[in-house]
């Protein structure tokens, strides 16, 4: 159980982090922000996962990710409107949600069933 | 003994599905995603297309990793403590990969090494059983001792 709730910690609170200080600071969340977290946490739980469906969709969705970020920049700079965007906020925290269960599932798999250590040698 | 995966594991299946759904329900209240989808129709449908086989897998696998241990502890119920001592020394011993043939070639333990070495859940238990971690071995065998309503003795030097 100590080792799930370090992961959950590690996993899940840790990089969640910026979001939460951006939100408590600001009391908006700008759309950038979610689609940049989405590509670097997806690809994060990609690589800690061992579980082949997590991997293969968390390339899928971490470069989904980045083709928002990268449109939602285009966007601000070129002062062009684009249908794409409108929707970007809602996959990438769509993304995110669902990735913090997968994870948070995943390491209970690990943890609390296999009795696996956070760190194995 | 012939071990396969053709039984259909319908319960495994439901509950993983009755979790995912539960999960996404709990996103989409959370999101208000049913308020924002009335002004800007297709957000559910994103929202619940891309969330629902996603956690529905990933519940599956711990589920089978559960009915993995389940399985593990049925074919564990007819050893006795001799056994019992005799697979935590195999446990201990760091260079152990795999289920190696016990001295007294009994039924009970061909039945073991065929499970895990045959078994889709024997296959799964392996993996955690023989798992690099020493410690994580013993506690997931004391673990798996514990649902099969065995005694277990752990040596305090863990030899």
């Amino acid at each position: 159980m100590q080792a799930f709730i370090v992961s959950i910690v590690a996993g899940c609170l840790l990089p969640m982090l910026p979001i939460m200080a951006e939100y408590g600071l600001t009391d908006t969340v700008p759309g950038e922000m979610w689609s940049v977290t989405g590509a670097v946490y997806t690809a994060a739980v990609g690589i800690a996962s061992r579980n082949q469906v997590v991997v293969t969709s968390s390339f899928f969705c971490s470069t989904i990710c980045a083709v928002i970020y990268g449109v939602e920049k285009y966007v601000e700079t070129n002062h062009t409107d684009m249908p794409y965007v409108e929707y970007g906020p809602i996959i990438t925290q769509t993304v995110l949600y669902c990735f913090v269960w997968g994870y948070a599932i995943e390491r209970f798999g690990r943890h609390c069933v296999e009795k696996r250590p956070y760190l194995e040698p | 003994m012939h071990y396969d995966r053709s039984n259909p594991h319908f319960f495994s299946v439901f509950v993983a599905f009755v979790v995912a759904l539960l999960i996404i329900g709990f996103g989409v209240v959370i999101f208000g995603i049913d308020k924002i989808d009335r002004a800007k129709p297709g957000i559910a449908p994103i929202f619940i297309l891309m969330g629902l086989p996603f956690i529905w897998v990933v519940t599956l696998d711990v589920i089978d990793r559960i009915v993995a241990m389940r399985h593990l502890a049925r074919q564990l119920q007819g050893f006795d403590e001799d056994d019992m001592e005799y697979m935590v020394r195999i446990l201990t011993d760091a260079a152990t990969l795999s289920m190696v043939p016990h001295t007294r070639f009994e039924t009970k333990w061909r039945k073991l090494i065929q499970f895990l070495n045959l078994d889709h859940f024997g296959t799964i238990a392996s993996q955690a059983l023989f798992q690099p971690s020493r410690k994580g071995r013993i506690r997931y065998f004391k673990q798996v001792a514990r649902v099969a309503h065995l005694r277990f003795h752990e040596k305090p030097n863990g030899s």
